[in-house]
């Protein structure tokens, strides 16, 4: 389907781009967000990468699918913007493991698991969430991963290896300072 | 199942719950407004380079009639010999053709070069 629609934006129908728009603006927005840690900031990453996209479309050569080209630049747009306004996000590099009965998070309605897992991803360093999103959601081995990072494959297993801890423990803590809300029964 | 499996599992289970969904409802049609902004702008760069081109070749059909008239020049103007007011306007004129032809290329041609 992207391959037909990629040439039909070529041959000039611009409004065949909204294809992109639609089947794509959610994850890209998902992979800046995990980068910029910031809503504004993110839509202003992937408005960017769209316009690059649309600009070099007919530089695209189908060597790699256009999902993996694509995320390519959406991380490249992220990363670049963090670095052009050089904000300091500090991030903890190590967490310290805390013991939580891991029973509750069966509990959890789904909301509460949406809630607590954007909250602990806004905590672990840009790396750390863009590699567990790239695994864990868009099926990625390390391989690909490193073709959208531009990182080796090695340090994709470290990231990776660390982001899991880090987030598990962060899921922990933050599980920790949620308020219980009692049942009166 | 171990430790590892348990934790592996928790992670796969809560990250699931990790897709943020775009939440500016009119992000597609700004985003899209902007994109024809963009083509037109393209077709704007386009159309305008080639003018350009036309100006450099009449330019350069000009600068050669002018160099060719003043060529042959022996008079006097304002006590300077014509023909080093000739040289003068020649080099000018060549230097100004050069200039605009490395420029009229490198727009005309960049995206092929990057490439």
């Amino acid at each position: 389907m992207d391959d037909f629609y990629i040439q039909k934006v070529l041959d000039g129908d611009t409004e065949g781009f909204r294809y992109f728009v639609k089947s794509y603006k959610d994850l890209a927005f998902t992979l800046a967000i995990s980068v910029v840690k910031d809503e504004f900031w993110a839509e202003e990453v992937v408005q960017e990468s769209f316009i690059k996209v649309f600009r070099n479309l007919k530089l695209f050569k189908g060597r790699s699918s256009f999902k993996t080209w694509f995320y390519r630049i959406v991380v490249n747009e992220a990363f670049q913007q963090l670095r052009q306004k050089k904000k300091h996000l500090v991030y903890k590099d190590e967490f310290t493991d805390t013991d939580l009965d891991d029973e509750n998070m069966d509990e959890m309605a789904t909301e509460e698991k949406r809630f607590l897992v954007e909250e602990a991803l806004k905590l672990i360093s840009p790396k750390e969430s863009l590699a567990l999103r790239l695994f864990y959601l868009e099926d990625q081995d390390s391989k690909t991963i490193s073709e959208i990072t531009g990182w080796s494959e090695a340090n994709v297993r470290v990231i990776l290896h660390r982001a899991r801890k880090n987030m598990l423990k962060v899921v922990r803590k933050l599980m920790l300072k949620a308020p219980k809300i009692e049942s009166n029964e | 199942m171990n430790d590892n499996q348990q934790e592996e599992q928790l992670l796969k289970d809560l990250m699931k719950h990790s897709v943020v969904e775009m939440p500016f409802a009119d992000f597609e049609d700004r985003l899209m407004d902007k994109i024809y902004s963009e083509k037109q702008h393209k077709q704007t760069v386009s159309k305008n380079i080639g003018v350009a081109w036309i100006f450099f070749f009449l330019g350069l059909f000009f600068g050669l009639l002018i160099t060719n008239m003043t060529a042959n020049l022996n008079d006097l103007f304002k006590g300077i010999p014509a023909k080093e007011i000739a040289l003068f306007l020649q080099i000018g004129i060549a230097v100004v053709l050069l200039f605009q032809f490395d420029r009229l290329f490198g727009y005309t041609f960049r995206e092929k070069i990057k490439r």
